[in-house]
C-alpha cells in the first residue's frame, strides 16, 4: 500500500497532530507517527467533519438544486451552481444551450476562476512567498502583506473584487444568485453592464502578469527549494475541449501518467461511474478516488491548476499560453510535479480567465435575449466542470415527481485527497529533523496542503474559533507535548519534549 | 453614496449560522418601510473576505453582523479595531482583519466599526433556526433598529455600554 500511510505497528511511536490546519477552507487535521530515532512511520491528512450535504439535497425539486448547492462553499459557490445546472440540463433534455446562455455561463464561470485564484494567490499563498516560509507566524498573512507590500495587497483585493462583480452582473447577486437555470440562464446582460466590466480589464491583466513574474522569480532565485518542496510524481486529470485545448467549463476528461503519457486521451465525463472508483479508508471521512483500471495504489491522480496546464495541449489565449510554456520549461521536457508549482499554475489560469472574459465581453452573442431551451425529460443527469481547485462532479437522479432521489458529488478536494497526503509525507520526510515540534515544520506541512487550496468544508465562522493545536502523544495515548496557536495568533507551549 | 455600512455573513444551510444574514434582511425590510434604507449600504455574503475592505472606503460608520457560538445570549454588541496581531484562519476573515487590511492597504484608519453578534445554538447542516436562536434574533432586531435610528459613533458607543454584554 501507500508508503507512510499505515505504520506496521504503533508500539513505541510518538504521535504528532496538527489540528486544525490553518488557512485552508474548513477543518483538517494532520497526524504524524514517529519512532525514537524520529523517523516517520505514518503521515495522514484527516478530514474531521462529515458534511452530509448529499442527504440534504435528496427530496428537493430538481430546479431548486442549482441554488441550494451554492451553500456548499463560501469560495466557489458558482462552480457548484454551474455543475448542478449542467446536470439539470441533462435532466430536462437541454442538449444544446443557446449561444447567449452558453457564453453567459462561461463569463460567470471565468469570473469565479479569477476571484477564487486571486483570493488564494494574494490572500493565502503570497504571505509565504513574499514574507518567507520561515518568517514570523504573526506576520505571515494578508495583513502582514498589506503592511509590507500595500500595492500588491491592493491589486489582489481589486482582482478578486472584479471576479465578484462579474458574478454579480451575470447571476444577479454575489451570493445565492440564480443566473443559471436548467436549460440556460434567466438574466440577459445589458450593454451598460458589459461596458462597465470592460473598463478595468487591461489594468487587471497587467497586474496578474506581474504576479506571474513574481512567482517565476521565486523559482529562479531558489530553484533547489521550490523545485523539491513536497515533490512527488503522480497521474494528472483535467478537462480538455475537442482540439485538446484547456477548457474549464466543458469538454472531455483527459488523464496522463506522471511522465506525461496518456492513460485516457479523453473520456466523456458522463461515463465517470465506469472509469473512477472511490475508496473509503477508516481514518478519514473524505474518500480516495482512483482510476479503476489501474487500481487504488496506482490509479490515484491530482487535479487542479498544475494538472490542468499539463493535461491540455495548449491554453487557448495567447498571454496565458506563453506563460504556460515558460512554466513548463523548468521541467526540461518532463512534467512539472513540484507542489509549489501549483501557485505558478494558478496565477497563469487567472490570466487565462481574464483573457477569456475580455474575449467574451467583445462577443455580440453575450447581449442576446434568447436564454433557454428544453428537450425530452430524463431521469439522470451528470454535470462536470473544472472548479478553481479541479474537477467537480455533480450526479443526480430525479423521479417523476421532480424530486431528487440520488445525489453524488465528487469535489475537487476529494480528487486531490491522495495527492495532499503524499505531499505532506514528502514534506515531513524532508523537513522534520528534530524531536521538538517546531512552528517551521507545521508551516511547511500547511504550505504543502495550502498549495492545493483545499476546500474542506464551509465551516461556520463563529468569532473566536480556529485555533491551531499540535499534540505529541506516545503510543499509549500519553500527551508529551502541546503547542497551541490561539485565535489571536499567539503561541503557548504547555510542555517541552526534548 | 451611503455613509453607513451594514455587513452580515453566514450560511443558510448551516442552521443558526444564518442569524446574521437573516437579521440584515429583517432590518432591510423594516428600513425600506421606514424610508431609511438608502442611508445605508447593505452587504450580505457567505464569509468576510479581503475585498470587503473596499466597502469601508468613504464610510463614517460600519456595523458587522454575525452569528456566534460562544456569544453571551441573546447577543453582544461592541466596538472593534484593526487587529494588530494578525489572524491565522481559513479563507474567511474576522472583521478585525478586514479593518486591518483596509488600514494598511489604503494607508488610513477605518471609520468607527462595531460588531453585533447574535448567539446561535445549532450550526449543523439544516435550514431554519433553533428555538433559542429565534428568540435571540428577535431581541437583536429590536436592538439593531435602535442603532439604525441613530447611526452615529457616539450613540453606538453609548449603546455598546448598555448592551447585554
Amino acid at each position: 500500500m501507500f508508503e507512510l500511510e499505515n505504520a506496521k505497528t504503533t508500539q513505541g511511536l510518538r504521535r504528532i497532530a496538527i489540528d486544525p490546519v490553518s488557512r485552508v477552507e474548513g477543518h483538517g487535521k494532520v497526524t504524524l507517527l514517529l519512532d525514537e530515532q524520529n523517523r516517520i512511520h505514518q503521515a495522514r491528512l484527516h478530514i474531521v467533519e462529515f458534511r452530509g450535504f448529499e442527504v440534504f439535497i435528496k427530496g428537493r425539486p430538481y430546479w431548486e438544486v442549482p441554488v441550494t448547492v451554492q451553500r456548499l462553499c463560501g469560495i466557489c459557490p458558482i462552480s457548484h451552481h454551474l455543475a448542478a445546472c449542467k446536470a439539470m440540463d441533462a435532466i430536462i433534455g437541454a442538449k444544446q444551450l443557446t449561444p447567449t446562455a452558453e457564453k453567459l455561463r462561461h463569463l460567470m464561470h471565468y469570473g469565479q476562476i479569477v476571484q477564487s485564484h486571486a483570493l488564494h494567490f494574494y490572500h493565502l499563498a503570497s504571505p509565504d512567498l513574499l514574507l518567507g516560509f520561515d518568517s514570523e507566524a504573526a506576520q505571515r498573512n494578508i495583513v502582514g502583506v498589506a503592511m509590507k507590500y500595500p500595492d500588491i495587497a491592493k491589486q489582489g483585493i481589486l482582482i478578486r473584487k472584479y471576479g465578484q462583480e462579474i458574478i454579480h452582473h451575470v447571476a444577479g447577486k454575489r451570493i445565492h444568485g440564480t443566473g443559471a437555470i436548467p436549460g440556460g440562464v434567466n438574466k440577459a446582460l445589458t450593454a451598460a453592464e458589459r461596458d462597465e466590466l470592460k473598463k478595468d480589464l487591461p489594468q487587471l491583466i497587467e497586474w496578474v502578469q506581474g504576479g506571474i513574474e513574481l512567482v517565476q522569480r521565486f523559482f529562479e532565485t531558489n530553484p533547489s527549494f521550490f523545485d523539491s518542496f513536497g515533490l512527488f510524481e503522480s497521474n494528472m486529470m483535467g478537462m480538455v475541449r475537442e482540439d485538446g485545448a484547456l477548457d474549464l467549463y466543458h469538454g472531455d476528461l483527459r488523464v496522463k501518467d506522471a511522465k506525461g503519457k496518456p492513460i485516457f486521451d479523453r473520456f466523456n465525463y458522463e461515463t465517470y461511474p465506469q472509469v473512477l472508483r472511490e475508496e473509503v479508508r477508516p481514518w478519514s471521512y473524505m474518500k480516495f478516488p482512483y482510476i479503476e483500471k489501474l487500481g487504488s495504489e496506482n490509479g490515484w491522480y491530482k487535479v487542479g491548476p498544475l494538472a490542468r496546464l499539463q493535461t491540455c495541449d495548449f491554453i487557448p489565449s495567447p498571454l496565458a499560453e506563453a506563460a504556460r510554456k515558460n512554466m513548463l520549461a523548468i521541467g526540461n521536457g518532463q512534467p512539472v510535479h513540484s507542489t509549489l508549482s501549483y501557485h505558478w499554475a494558478r496565477i497563469i489560469e487567472a490570466l487565462h480567465g481574464l483573457e477569456v472574459i475580455q474575449s467574451l465581453l467583445d462577443d455580440p452573442d453575450l447581449l442576446g435575449t434568447d436564454l433557454t431551451v428544453k428537450g425530452e425529460r430524463q431521469e439522470e443527469g451528470i454535470g462536470v466542470i473544472e472548479a478553481p481547485r479541479g474537477v467537480l462532479i455533480h450526479h443526480y437522479k430525479v423521479n417523476e415527481d421532480d424530486q431528487v432521489t440520488m445525489c453524488n458529488l465528487i469535489v475537487s478536494t476529494t480528487h486531490n485527497n491522495q495527492a495532499m497526503n503524499t505531499a505532506i509525507r514528502s514534506v515531513a520526510t524532508q523537513h522534520l529533523d528534530r524531536r521538538v515540534i517546531s512552528e517551521g515544520l507545521l508551516n511547511h506541512i500547511e504550505c504543502a496542503i495550502r498549495a492545493y487550496d483545499p476546500c474542506l468544508s464551509c465551516a461556520t465562522h463563529a468569532l473566536g474559533e480556529m485555533p491551531l493545536q499540535v499534540e505529541l502523544i506516545d503510543a499509549e495515548g500519553q500527551r508529551l507535548s502541546l503547542l497551541c496557536r490561539d485565535s489571536n495568533g499567539q503561541f503557548h507551549t504547555s510542555d517541552v519534549y526534548g | 453614496m451611503a455613509e453607513v455600512l451594514l455587513t452580515a455573513w453566514g450560511n443558510t444551510s448551516r442552521g443558526d449560522d444564518a442569524l446574521g444574514t437573516s437579521l440584515l434582511q429583517h432590518l432591510n425590510t423594516w428600513a425600506l418601510s421606514s424610508g431609511m434604507a438608502e442611508r445605508f449600504e447593505w452587504v450580505e455574503d457567505f464569509q468576510l473576505q479581503i475585498d470587503h475592505a473596499l466597502n469601508l472606503e468613504g464610510k463614517t460608520l460600519a456595523l458587522y453582523i454575525d452569528a456566534g457560538q460562544n456569544t453571551p445570549a441573546p447577543f453582544s454588541f461592541s466596538p472593534i479595531s484593526p487587529f494588530k496581531q494578525p489572524w491565522h484562519t481559513t479563507h474567511a476573515m474576522p472583521p478585525e482583519s478586514v479593518l486591518a487590511v483596509f488600514e494598511h492597504t489604503f494607508q488610513k484608519p477605518p471609520c468607527p466599526c462595531f460588531v453585533l453578534c447574535v448567539k446561535g445554538e445549532d450550526f449543523g447542516i439544516r435550514e431554519g433556526f433553533s428555538v433559542a436562536a429565534q428568540n435571540h434574533l428577535g431581541s437583536a432586531l429590536i436592538f439593531a433598529q435602535k442603532l439604525l435610528k441613530n447611526p452615529t459613533p457616539e450613540a453606538w458607543r453609548a449603546l455598546a455600554n448598555l448592551s447585554p454584554l
